[in-house]
Parts: C-alpha cells; sequence; structure tokens
C-alpha cells in the first residue's frame, strides 16, 4: 500500500470508528469500552476482549437530559446519549475509570439505569509517591478480579505478560511516528497524524502495531516523494485539551493555513506511555504505564500544566497554543486559570476554544482562530 | 391548622459566640507562632489541630459570605478577570475571587502558611486551593481520597488515605518543625465523637411529629463538626443545650397539640444537598406559610451522621455526666468506626448508596415530600438528582418537586419561578392530605 492509501484508511476508520466496527463485527469476539487513558486496556486485552474506546460523536441529538441534568461536560452527556441511543450496542460492558467527579456520576447512571455493563476503576489523583502506585495495582487488581468474574474467564499471568508487550510495542511504535513527524512535519498533518494514533482505539492493536510498522516502512523509506524537512512559513501552533478525535475540526484548523506543529490532546499524544523495559510483573507494568501518563485532571497536581506546554512550545518553536475545553469540565478549566498566568508571562500567546459534540460550531471557532493566527 | 412561627434554636447566640471565638483565635494565632493552613472541607481538621495548627476552611467562609450577600461582584471580578468561566463551582470562585479580586478576606482571615487539600468533597475545591496555593506561593500539601464504591471504604483506599496522611504529617513536621501529638488527637476524636452522640440524639428528635426544629436552621450547628478544634466543652455544651431546648419544644408541642390529627400537625419535607445560602429567609417563608417543615436534609445526616438506632435512653436534661456514660456503654468499636469514616467522605459515593440514605430518611422521618436543590455549585452532588428523583417519587412514591439554583451565585435565583413551583408543590401536598 502507498503512503496516500495508509492514511486513507486511517481516516476510514476514525471519521465513523462505531459504524466501522458494526460494520465489521465479529459474533465470536468480545468488545468492551473505556472511558479515558487510565483505563488499563492490557487487562481487558488479556481477557481476549477488544478494548474500544469510547470518544464523543454526533448522536443526531442528545437527549442525555432524560437521565443528567444540563449543566454536565459535553462529552459525559454524549457518552450517554449514545448508549440510550444503542450506538454501542455491540460493546458487552465498559469499563469507567473515574477521571473526574463528572465521570463517576455518568457511570454510575449507565449501571443504575442498565444502559450496559460497567466495570468501575479508582484512578488516584496523585501520580508521585509509592502509596499512589500501590494503590492503583491494588485497583487494576481488583479492575482484573471483576472482569475476570463478570466475564467468567481467567486472565492468566502469560496472557497479561504478553498484552503488555503488545501494548508497548504500540507505545514504541507511535513515539517512532511522533519522532518522524517531528522532522517531518510536512509530510504528515497533525490532522493525519490523528488519524494514524486513534484509529489504534478501535481495532485489535496487534492489527494497529502491524499497520503502524508498515506506515513506518513507507514513511522513512529514501525514495519517499513526500518526506520534507519543516521549513514552512505557515504560522506554528499547538493544540492542547480534548477534542473527542474531531479529526474533521484538526483538518479545517490547518486549512486556515496553519501548521499544528504538536498536539498535547488526550486522544492524541498524551496517550503515548513512557514506560521503559522492566523485570516488574504485568500489573506492575501495566501501573507504571498509566501513571507515566499525563492529564491535567489527574496528575496536574504534580505536573505543572503551563511548564508541560512551555516545554512543548520551546522544542517545536511554535507562536501559539490553542486549547479545547469543554464547558462545564471545572478541573481542566481550573488547570488553565493556573496556567494562562505563567504562560503570558513569557509572551506566550493562547486561545481557549469550546468544541461541541453534537452539533457544528467551526464557524465561530474560525472567526476566533483567525483573528489569533493573524495576531501571532 | 395548628401553625408554629419558626423559633431559632435557643443556643444561636454560643454558636455565634464559637464562631466569634473561631474567627479571633485564627486572627491572633499568627501573632502567636501558629501555623495557619487552609484546606479543603474534607481535610481531616483533628490531625492538624493536634499539631498544633489551625486548619481554615476558605469554601465554609465562602457560604458565610453568600449569606451576607457578599459574594455577586466577587464573582463578576474574577470571571471577567482571570477566564474562569461563571458556571465553575460558586464556593470556589468565591474563595478565589476574594483572594484575587485584591480585597482582603473579611474577618481578617490570615493569609496561609501551607495550605492542605483533598478531592473528598470534591475535584473542583482540591483544584481551587491548588490555585489558590500557587497564587499566594504557599506550598500545597495533598491528600487524594479515592471513591468508594462499596457500602464502607475498602482495605486499599483506607491504607492509601492513611499512608498520604502520614506522609503529610511526616512532611510536614519535617519542614515546621511542628509535632504530632498523637493522644492530643486522641482526645480531640473522642470530644467530636460525644459531640457525634449528641448530634445524632438532635436529629432523631427532628424525628417527631411535629419536629421542633426546622432542618435549615440546624446547617449552621452543623458547621463545628468542619471547622472547629473539639478542644473543650464548649462545642459539646451548646450541643447538649440545643438537645434540651428541642427537647422541651417537643413536649410543648405534643401538650398543645394532644388530641389533635397528626397528619394536620405539618408538612413533613426533606431537603437534598445544600440550602440557598443567599435565601434562606426566602424559603423560611414560604415553608411557615405552608405550615411545612424541612424535618431534616440529605447533608445533615450524610453517610456519617447518620443517626442510627441506638437506644441511649438520655433524661431530660441532658447533661455532660449521661453523655460519658453513653459513650462508656457505646459499641467497642464506635470510636474506631469513627477514624475511619473520617477518612471517607460523602460526595464520593455512587448513586446506589443516595438512594439508600434517602429511603432511610423517608422512612424514619415520615417524610410527606422531597424538596431538591439542583444547585449548580456541586457538580458531584446535583448530578445524579435526575436519578434520585425518579426513585423517589417512582420507588419509595413520595412527592418530589427540583429546582435549580446555585448556593453561593445569586444570578442563577428566580423568585418568581421558584416561589410559584414550591407554592405548587406544596399546595398540592396539603391538598393530598386533606
Amino acid at each position: 500500500m502507498s503512503r496516500n492509501q495508509h492514511i486513507l484508511e486511517a481516516h476510514r476508520v476514525v471519521n465513523n470508528p462505531y459504524g466501522f466496527i458494526r460494520a465489521g463485527l465479529d459474533e465470536r469476539q468480545r468488545y468492551i469500552g473505556y472511558n479515558c487513558l487510565f483505563v488499563p486496556e492490557e487487562i481487558l486485552h488479556a481477557a481476549g476482549c477488544i478494548p474500544v474506546r469510547i470518544l464523543g460523536k454526533h448522536t443526531g441529538m442528545d437527549i442525555s437530559e432524560k437521565y443528567i441534568p444540563s449543566q454536565c461536560c459535553e462529552f459525559v452527556k454524549n457518552i450517554i446519549s449514545s448508549f440510550d441511543k444503542g450506538i454501542f450496542s455491540f460493546l458487552e460492558a465498559a469499563a469507567f475509570g473515574f477521571c473526574c467527579d463528572t465521570m463517576q456520576v455518568a457511570s454510575s447512571i449507565l449501571k443504575e439505569r442498565r444502559l450496559v455493563e460497567i466495570f468501575q476503576l479508582n484512578i488516584p489523583t496523585k501520580f508521585g509517591g509509592e502509596s499512589a502506585r500501590n494503590y492503583l495495582i491494588k485497583e487494576i487488581d481488583r479492575f482484573r478480579k471483576s472482569v475476570e468474574e463478570r466475564l467468567n474467564i481467567t486472565i492468566r499471568e502469560e496472557a497479561l505478560s504478553e498484552s503488555t508487550r503488545i501494548y508497548r510495542e504500540n507505545d514504541r511504535l507511535l513515539r517512532q511516528l511522533k519522532d518522524f513527524r517531528n522532522t517531518f512535519s510536512e509530510s504528515l498533518s497533525a490532522s493525519d497524524f490523528l488519524a494514524v494514533l486513534s484509529m489504534g482505539y478501535f481495532i485489535p492493536k496487534e492489527t494497529h502495531n502491524a499497520y503502524l510498522k508498515e506506515l513506518l516502512k513507507v514513511l522513512t523509506t529514501k525514495d519517499g516523494d513526500f518526506n520534507k524537512p519543516a521549513g514552512s512559513r505557515k504560522k506554528r501552533i499547538i493544540l492542547s485539551g480534548f477534542l473527542n478525535n474531531d479529526i474533521d475540526l484538526v483538518r479545517r484548523i490547518e486549512n486556515l493555513g496553519v501548521s499544528i506543529v504538536d498536539d498535547d490532546l488526550c486522544e492524541g499524544s498524551r496517550y503515548m506511555s513512557a514506560c521503559d523495559e522492566s523485570e516488574s510483573s504485568p500489573v506492575q507494568v501495566v501501573a507504571d504505564r498509566l501513571l507515566s501518563r499525563y492529564c491535567p485532571v489527574k496528575n496536574g497536581f504534580e505536573t505543572d500544566y503551563s511548564e508541560r506546554l512551555i516545554s512543548r512550545y520551546r522544542e517545536n518553536a511554535a507562536q501559539g497554543i490553542v486549547i479545547f475545553l469543554y464547558r462545564f469540565c471545572d478541573p481542566q478549566y481550573m488547570e488553565y486559570a493556573m496556567a494562562k498566568p505563567n504562560l503570558a508571562d513569557k509572551d506566550i500567546p493562547t486561545l481557549v476554544l469550546e468544541p461541541v459534540i453534537d452539533g457544528d460550531n467551526f464557524k465561530q471557532i474560525e472567526t476566533r482562530l483567525e483573528a489569533f493566527i493573524e495576531s501571532l | 391548622m395548628p401553625n408554629r412561627k419558626r423559633v431559632p434554636p435557643a443556643p444561636f447566640f454560643i454558636l455565634n459566640d464559637l464562631f466569634t471565638e473561631y474567627y479571633r483565635k485564627i486572627r491572633y494565632a499568627k501573632k502567636k507562632g501558629q501555623l495557619i493552613a487552609w484546606a479543603t472541607i474534607g481535610m481531616p481538621k483533628n490531625i492538624f489541630f493536634a499539631m498544633d495548627i489551625i486548619p481554615v476552611y476558605p469554601q465554609f467562609h465562602a457560604a458565610f459570605q453568600s449569606t451576607r450577600g457578599k459574594t455577586r461582584h466577587i464573582f463578576r471580578n474574577i470571571e471577567s478577570k482571570y477566564e474562569i468561566p461563571h458556571d465553575i463551582c460558586g464556593e470556589v470562585k468565591s474563595m478565589m475571587g476574594t483572594i484575587l479580586s485584591g480585597e482582603r478576606l473579611s474577618f481578617g482571615l490570615p493569609e496561609p502558611d501551607f495550605v492542605l487539600s483533598g478531592n473528598g468533597a470534591c475535584g473542583a475545591a482540591a483544584k481551587g486551593l491548588d490555585f489558590l496555593s500557587r497564587y499566594m506561593k504557599a506550598p500545597l500539601f495533598f491528600c487524594d481520597f479515592p471513591f468508594v464504591s462499596t457500602d464502607r471504604a475498602q482495605e486499599h483506599a483506607l491504607e492509601y488515605v492513611k499512608t498520604q496522611l502520614e506522609e503529610i504529617i511526616a512532611s510536614i513536621e519535617g519542614t515546621y518543625g511542628v509535632k504530632f501529638d498523637e493522644k492530643e488527637y486522641h482526645r480531640l476524636m473522642e470530644n467530636e465523637y460525644k459531640a457525634l452522640i449528641v448530634w445524632r440524639e438532635i436529629l432523631k428528635l427532628c424525628a417527631r411529629n411535629p419536629a421542633p426544629v426546622n432542618a435549615m436552621d440546624l446547617y449552621l450547628f452543623f458547621m463545628p463538626f468542619i471547622i472547629l478544634e473539639p478542644v473543650d466543652d464548649a462545642f459539646l455544651e451548646m450541643l447538649i443545650k440545643l438537645y434540651n431546648d428541642l427537647f422541651v419544644r417537643c413536649k410543648t408541642d405534643g401538650e398543645r397539640l394532644e388530641g389533635t390529627d397528626r397528619n394536620t400537625h405539618e408538612i413533613r419535607l426533606l431537603w437534598d444537598i445544600l440550602p440557598v445560602y443567599h435565601k434562606m429567609n426566602f424559603f423560611m417563608e414560604i415553608f411557615q406559610a405552608y405550615n411545612a417543615n424541612v424535618v431534616m436534609s440529605t447533608y445533615l445526616v450524610g453517610n456519617s451522621f447518620y443517626p442510627e438506632s441506638m437506644s441511649l435512653k438520655f433524661q431530660y436534661p441532658l447533661d455532660k455526666r449521661q453523655i460519658a456514660g453513653a459513650l462508656k456503654n457505646a459499641p467497642a468499636d464506635g470510636i474506631e468506626k469513627y477514624y475511619n469514616i473520617s477518612l471517607e467522605q460523602d460526595a464520593n459515593r455512587p448513586i446506589e448508596q443516595r438512594k439508600r440514605l434517602i429511603k432511610k430518611i423517608v422512612r424514619d422521618f415520615n417524610i410527606q415530600g422531597v424538596v431538591m436543590h439542583m444547585d449548580r455549585t456541586c457538580r458531584p452532588m446535583s448530578l445524579p438528582q435526575y436519578e434520585l428523583m425518579k426513585y423517589i417519587q417512582e420507588s419509595l412514591n413520595v412527592p418530589a418537586m427540583l429546582f435549580h439554583a446555585d448556593s453561593m451565585d445569586e444570578r442563577y435565583f428566580s423568585d418568581a419561578q421558584i416561589s410559584t413551583r414550591l407554592e405548587a408543590f406544596l399546595e398540592g401536598l396539603s391538598g393530598s392530605r386533606r
């Protein structure tokens, strides 16, 4: 397959991920959804299931207010709406990591209304120190037992070990792809990169690994026509926050004539773990992978969001940062409020935008973005 | 219909003195070289009192400010200057706004030496204090309280919280040269447990028909559990006086209403979650007009303060001797359980447990209607309310009404809309009893 065919394949998956899964549904295969990047996918994988990331998508009309009031973040409302409408009917269960207060309520509602079978997992809110690690390991063990009980299976240690190997390989390949993009940002647009990365949320990890290997081979071939080092005159920006994998929105931003040189998105680069080879037990490896990830809601107490953004801004010689936040997401807004003075002190331009899931407010976003880009 | 005029409980003046003393103490603490820590509600205060540190709770102060109608201009200021959206928690906006707007806190609250933050009550308050710690350059000590999905916190969750608190204690000892006095800590916990015994008895009195007090008047009496140091008997004495006052009221009401139909005494209501601090009188007047009484609130009993059936056989007038006796006869693991309970948090619980709590209250307090305040300020408590309302109406077969407001922010309150709905609800309840 050519480079373009590879990229198109990724877009084909992520444009309508749940439609894609339904179209190729294997009756013998078990699919388990998960809501957040801190859910240990390896446990689900070792249980013989395909973990599918639950992201907000157009559902036609939000009907979540049957269950939850309007002062709730759009992502959670969309999840509830989607389950009610049967969009996730192919899922045997959903694993909910408690990434915030609202998500905890959402999982409770889904469970109470029996919209889906729920596995719950506590994720510590501070990642530093042994106590948090020990707690997470015990929670993963508890999660593993609940999966075993509900699915009536036993997750063997060797199977879990193999799953951690596959997931670490995925991390390694994604990092290679990111390194490639850092050098040749003109050759792989941000929307293409995000599509390639996030297709892994919806297909078996082994398939994604094979795909990534092939793509990297094609991209790094010496006679590849497309590899151009970064260096265009386009304004360089970074995206941060959460976009619910709205690749189309990223593409439309790129069409405004900017180069998105890096991302700090929940569904993007934040997914990549930094976990070295270790002699630890498989559950410890799973815990360490999760603890190496970043989310301002979770480990914002240890990792300064502004410093994280500043280092990315400098490494990529960026000119501005665009942050996407959903309304009613208190913790992310608070992190932004904390980061803003530091970013302003360092003359780093920032723009906060509020996307919508069940609709399209791009015209509003576009006007603000155009003004922002012009000011850079 | 026998309608009793609202009379606030007699020991209000003692409570007032306690708070005045609390503010005086923290104002002069710095001069005495005592450490001040700003803390989120839910951080176990007695640990820090036992280190000779005074934990100050800005959330409580924010609520107090709202009662006095002092928050509106603070909100406008913070929202416009710091890109903080209007729809985040009002307590957080208020405590941040007071600092960011450059206004000194009223009552001369001193700035903190450090900040104690925990996410047990909610994630937003923890983020708010994190913000303030950075802004005021005061070191932050954070404790993570995990979600409790079972009846009581699981062992590994309690272990996690205990380990973190031990780490925080060691770190504060190392940095500030103070010492954790374990004996003092146990003394404080025992004092608080005594107060809890009386509090539960007070709540039990509210199960009588008619209830001796409107539970909205009890919120302030509950606050010392959250913020005050149970160092001496002042708090306990106040609760004893409150108990005796309410006991007499029960007796007088009983005599007054003897021979009348008990169904006509009052409309017995349950209030779900926080009051609307800035509109207390508004609600009280409507309740009084319809001879309705909020006999209990989910916030006041929570999971830790529920008056479980413990027959203490107190005699009027209650005194400290009887409480000492009750403590002796209390279940052996009572106080040990209370140690663990103090590490668990009510907001950190699934809907299922809140349903169970409401079911118990409806049964034990003979509730005829539930008023649910969907508080924009408190997302973890308000987001499950549609589910709770469905449960109350369909499974418990009790009428319920829900209104949107904000316990802190006056801008989200519509007098006309809410009074119309509440009056219609109360009208319906009185009609159904006729």
